[in-house]
């Protein structure tokens, strides 16, 4: 009986090994992939490129002529539609999520316990002020928990580069007629006024340390935003940090 | 004067007064320039404080006021060089010298603020051994908001003046709290009113309000949605009437400038001079007539988008200025020598051939590689007429929406509209259900309303030379008949359709006789296509 037991167990937590070894192996091969693809997406982009390079050249020492150049051009043209065509067929296909009511206090609460022990270990002082009641709004849970990740690393990693001891992130939400608002504050450096539409950019990396970031978090919590008819900016009359103001309406189921 | 109605043993005393007297009528007025400076509250007591500590060294303030949600007092300001942290002090109503003045709404002097034991020293300020001063500010002379406390440098006999000064000045600043609180407040709903009537304005601007289900508008949309993220130019380019501004509003509202204006601006509308002054604006006294100061839609559009339509119209002097706006980002009003720099994204549009144009020297060449940085083509309706029968849908709700009545539109009905070839495109087609709408009296448009309307129904090619129609069960001549759906008159509709309006064939479909089918056409008062 207590074999069997053990037994049993033994099983468990080897399955569990076996489960986590799989996800590991997944992302590791999803993140290998995606590295593969960009370069190999660089590379396809410099044949064009050199093409025009080249053409350049000859122009510029006035050695070239018209009629090749229009030769060179349709070449060009050409090799960027490969170039093009090539990137758009390796895209991976969009996810979509059924959209479901989503309660967004229930959300943010899930994200906050996903990042206690970064929250904890930077030091940083939350103030978690929910609205005591929220209209359910439907949405896809996922996107929406992706997108409040993103804010949150922001401030994080905001509130990190300050190098300030004293540490505070400030989420509210809010009840709107027919919306909720979330609102996302630190005492960070904050970001300048002229960066405040360029920031949701793709590629857009407004950190001193820029190694090893792509730019995407503020371009993705657009598109969840929008996705969401909702409205996304940064608050140009808040000074002591940085604060983003997001609101999330109904969205349409999708078909 | 004075001497002759004062005994000579007071006349220390009294210049004392006298001398104390003119420097607070200099310190009240003081304190009323600073009060019409600013609306910022917190800054203005401020400095309300330091010029009452500056004149004559005479007072160490505080101010500290109601907070409406916690029933708490909170210092809003005190005069202390390092007076940075205070923000953490707050009084409960009755709670220390502070709270009992604003709980029992008098003023209250202290000729030794140590003795008496409600003193609490919470901001460790005041110094124990002078007198105090304490007096609530109301507003209109109702219940206290808050308190305005000092502390006179020495008890000199004159507290009971000291008092009168510190009421007067508290009534003034009870004045400005509360005209900094209704500013405020009148701010702060216009502000929710903004946010609010911008968040309608995106659900009506969104691409979910577009209809266009087939390819070419799929790359359409996937191609706005890309360009939304960025600053880039886009030129939209198309027939008249296919929606470039409708995707011009859907890149707008999805993107980071959502909350910022979208300024629309038709070029064709303006001449020249005009359009310079409405885009660039103008200084005062630029031109005849130009009395004010104006701002163009560039200055109104910072921080947007500006949309301008049939930029295929403007000449090309003014072209030139427009390339100088798109690569700098820079102009200057007209009469002005200012340059301004603004941050906008512009969408242009035109219907007209631009290779054309700058081949016959009409538009600059620099301009039209400029613009073409993202160029979107819209597709004309009818190359996409698979998305009519959707598009009529979607309009002919609208219509109802706006009459306020029942409205439907019969198949048959839509299988004539997608054989037209629309040359106004969508917008023809909206006008067309707009129509429709009106003649058809019982609220059901079908193939003879659509007649009604004077599209030429008659004249329209077979279903097989009408382009490429396929796969939408509609125009494709494949109604299933014995649908118990569709009702008497659309059936026989159809039947006649796919007959080629041969009756007898017809009949053949339905399984009638041809007397039947005649009668049926006579009572159902189908209009027989005659060729």
């Amino acid at each position: 009986m207590l074999a069997n037991d053990i037994t049993a167990r033994r099983r468990e937590i080897e399955r569990a090994h076996l489960e986590n070894l799989r996800a590991r192996l997944a992302e590791q091969q999803l993140a290998q992939g995606m590295r593969e693809a960009l370069t190999a997406a660089s590379y396809q982009i410099q044949v064009p490129l050199n093409l025009i390079r080249a053409a350049n050249n000859m122009f510029r020492s006035g050695s070239g002529h018209v009629e090749v150049f229009a030769d060179m051009l349709a070449q060009i043209s050409s090799a960027g539609e490969t170039a093009l065509q090539t990137l758009q067929a390796v895209l991976p296909a969009e996810v979509s999520e059924p959209g479901v009511r989503v309660n967004i206090n229930e959300l943010l609460r899930h994200v906050l316990t996903l990042e206690t022990d970064r929250l904890l270990a930077s030091g940083v002082v939350v103030d978690w002020q929910p609205a005591l009641v929220l209209p359910e709004l439907s949405g896809h849970k996922n996107e929406l928990r992706s997108l409040f990740k993103h804010l949150i690393d922001n401030a994080l990693q905001a509130m990190h580069e300050s190098g300030r001891t004293h540490r505070e992130l400030r989420l509210t939400t809010r009840a709107l007629d027919n919306a909720v608002e979330v609102i996302v504050e630190d005492n960070g450096p904050g970001i300048p006024s002229e960066a405040r539409i360029k920031a949701f950019e793709p590629f857009y990396i407004g950190w001193r340390q820029r190694r090893g970031r792509a730019g995407m978090g503020l371009a993705l919590a657009q598109e969840i935003v929008n996705q969401h008819g909702g409205c996304i900016a940064i608050d140009s009359d808040y000074h002591g940090g940085c604060r983003m103001r997001v609101t999330l309406s109904h969205v349409e189921p999708s078909e | 004067m004075m001497t002759e109605t004062v005994p000579t043993s007071d006349a220390p005393e009294e210049a004392r007064r006298v001398k104390l007297l003119e420097s607070q009528l200099a310190a009240l007025f003081d304190v009323s320039c600073v009060l019409s400076r600013s609306l910022e509250l917190r800054q203005t007591l401020r400095e309300v404080l330091s010029t009452l500590y500056e004149h004559g060294r005479m007072y160490l303030g505080m101010v500290s006021l109601l907070d409406d949600d916690s029933g708490e007092l909170l210092v809003s300001a005190l005069h202390d060089d390092e007076a940075a942290p205070f923000e953490k002090v707050r009084y409960r109503p009755g709670e220390g010298i502070n709270g009992h003045i604003l709980e029992t709404n008098q003023r209250w002097i202290l000729p030794r603020v140590g003795d008496e034991p409600r003193f609490l020293d919470r901001l460790n300020l005041f110094n124990s051994n002078l007198p105090f001063i304490g007096v609530p500010i109301r507003i209109g002379g109702d219940s206290a908001i808050g308190v305005f406390a000092l502390q006179p440098p020495a008890d000199d006999g004159l507290l009971e003046q000291r008092a009168r000064f510190t009421e007067m000045v508290a009534n003034l600043i009870g004045q400005a709290v509360l005209l900094s609180r209704s500013v405020e407040a009148e701010r702060s709903a216009l502000r929710e009113e903004r946010d609010s009537l911008r968040r309608h304005l995106k659900g009506n601007h969104g691409f979910s309000n577009i209809i266009g289900h087939t390819e070419r508008m799929r790359v359409v949309f996937d191609q706005a949605r890309q360009v939304a993220k960025w600053s880039t130019t886009v030129l939209l380019r198309g027939e008249s009437g296919t929606g470039k501004e409708l995707i011009a509003n859907a890149i707008h509202y999805n993107s980071p400038r959502a909350r910022g204006a979208l300024v629309k601006l038709n070029c064709a509308a303006l001449p020249d001079n005009l359009l310079e002054s409405e885009l660039f604006g103008h200084e005062k006294g630029a031109f005849t007539g130009a009395a004010n100061q104006r701002k163009g839609r560039f200055e109104q559009a910072d921080g947007g988008t500006l949309f301008l339509d049939e930029i295929g119209e403007i000449t090309p002097a003014f072209q030139a200025k427009l390339l100088r706006v798109l690569q700098e980002g820079e102009f200057e009003r007209v009469g002005g020598s200012r340059t301004l720099k603004v941050d906008v994204r512009v969408i242009a549009a035109t219907n007209r051939n631009l290779e054309q144009e700058v081949k016959d020297g009409l538009f600059r060449e620099d301009l039209y590689y400029r613009l073409n940085v993202m160029p979107i083509r819209m597709p004309a309706l009818r190359e996409r007429i698979e998305d009519v029968p959707d598009l009529a849908r979607f309009l002919v709700e609208k219509v109802a929406k706006q009459q306020a009545r029942e409205l439907s539109i019969t198949d048959s009905a839509l299988r004539i509209l997608m054989r037209h070839d629309w040359p106004g495109n969508v917008r023809e087609l909206e006008n067309c259900m707009e129509r429709a709408a009106v003649m058809s009296e019982a609220g059901t448009i079908d193939r003879d309303v659509i007649n009604l309307t004077g599209l030429d129904v008659g004249a329209l090619p077979e279903p097989a030379a009408a382009g490429p129609i396929s796969g939408t069960g509609f125009g494709d001549g494949n109604v299933d008949l014995d649908d118990p759906d569709i009702d008497e008159r659309e059936r026989v509709i159809a039947a006649l359709e796919q007959a080629g309006w041969v009756q007898a064939k017809a009949a053949r479909l339905l399984k009638m006789t041809p007397r039947q089918i005649a009668y049926r056409i006579q009572t159902l008062n189908i209009q027989v296509k005659q060729f």
